[in-house]
């Protein structure tokens, strides 16, 4: 999996097995922001398991940090999305920069994390 | 409690909390400060507190590098207001965005802020202000109604211009019951208030000797007051002047 040009049709196809051998992270989740998969790149930097997120709000209960018109609203505005952005996180109170990409069609939305 | 739950519960706590060194440095900074930053400069790494304030908040700044003491609260919900964008683009709009800042300084080479957002807040006490406003210009516009509130006890703690005009001037009037400045009994008076507080309002017929010398018959009209929980904390009253050649 390329963290660039990755595209949502092959994310779609993709397994768990799949995103976990990815070298950047990748947070799956329903048109509502509920995570239905969750890496092991994405759980190993962020200190977070995959078992603490699993069926959580990604925006308010996993990564508030992203609940903003930068990321989540863009979610909710776009019907589709494929769209990439520089961004901070606070990584176990750490400012964090990482590459976002954001990705979304009719089946699912990504968010993926170049660290 | 492990890490993880640790992690978590700072993940989530629903305050902006960051820690920074006297040079301004972040140490650390909890998700609500990312999303409260990134807003400002998208991708922007925030490494130094003060480089984002100097933008931002540049009092707030210059306040933090007055503190001289090695220790000590600098400041507990001092409130800021900065403009903060709501979408991306050169042209974005913004909002104001109140936040009731805290700063500690537990040693001399740290400082730990956090930042509440206070916006619906304020945004309530400005549109009760407003609202006060508005009220105050009808009670002042009606010109045969006199109108005033009691506290809880009857003491007369507001009075309209009408007020002024037929009986007393609000000085007089403020700190005053209803049996001091009406022609009623203090047993009425006494009666008048549990009645109106015991049914929610009462409606009487008065005589009202106004200080011009003449006699108006009036409607006097005092309702309870209720606080969010329905707790009695006063009354208002109308007393409306009919012309002194109507009889009843």
């Amino acid at each position: 999996m390329n963290f660039k040009s990755i595209s949502t049709n092959e994310l779609n196809k993709a397994s768990s097995s799949d995103f976990n051998a990815a070298n950047f992270g990748v947070v799956k989740m329903d048109h509502k922001g509920t995570v239905i998969d969750y890496n092991d790149n994405q759980a190993k930097h962020t200190g977070m398991s995959k078992g603490a997120v699993m069926g959580k709000h990604f925006f308010t209960q996993v990564a508030p940090c992203t609940n903003n018109f930068l990321v989540a609203q863009k979610f909710e505005k776009e019907s589709t999305l494929d769209s990439a952005l520089a961004y901070t996180f606070t990584i176990k109170m750490a400012p964090t920069p990482v590459s976002l990409r954001l990705l979304k069609d009719p089946s699912a939305q990504y968010l993926l994390c170049d660290w | 409690m492990n890490e993880e739950q640790l992690l978590e519960f700072l993940y989530l706590a629903p305050i902006a909390l960051i820690q920074f060194d006297e040079d301004g440095n972040v140490k650390m900074a909890n998700p609500r400060i990312a999303q409260l930053f990134n807003r400002y400069a998208p991708g922007g790494y925030f490494a130094n507190f003060f480089d984002f304030l100097e933008d931002v908040l540049p009092e707030l700044r210059e306040k933090i590098k007055a503190y001289d003491s090695p220790s000590g609260q600098l400041m507990e919900n001092s409130r800021f207001c900065i403009n903060a964008p709501t979408e991306s683009g050169p042209s974005a709009d913004s909002e104001e965005l109140w936040l009731d800042v805290t700063i500690t300084r537990p040693e001399q080479s740290t400082f730990i802020a956090s930042l509440n957002n206070v916006t619906n807040q304020v945004r309530a006490e400005a549109e009760r202000y407003v609202a006060e406003q508005k009220m105050t210009q009808v009670l002042e516009s009606v010109s045969k109604n006199i109108i005033f509130t009691m506290s809880k006890d009857g003491v007369i703690d507001s009075w309209n211009k009408t007020g002024d005009t037929y009986l007393m001037d609000s000085h007089a009037a403020v700190g005053k019951l209803l049996s001091q400045v009406l022609d009623i009994s203090v047993p009425k008076n006494a009666e008048l208030l549990k009645t109106a507080k015991a049914q929610g309002a009462i409606k009487e017929q008065i005589m009202l000797s106004a200080k011009n010398g003449q006699k108006y018959h009036s409607n006097i009209y005092i309702s309870s007051i209720h606080d969010q929980r329905e707790r009695h904390c006063g009354y208002s009253v109308v007393i409306t002047l009919t012309d002194t050649s109507h009889q009843l």
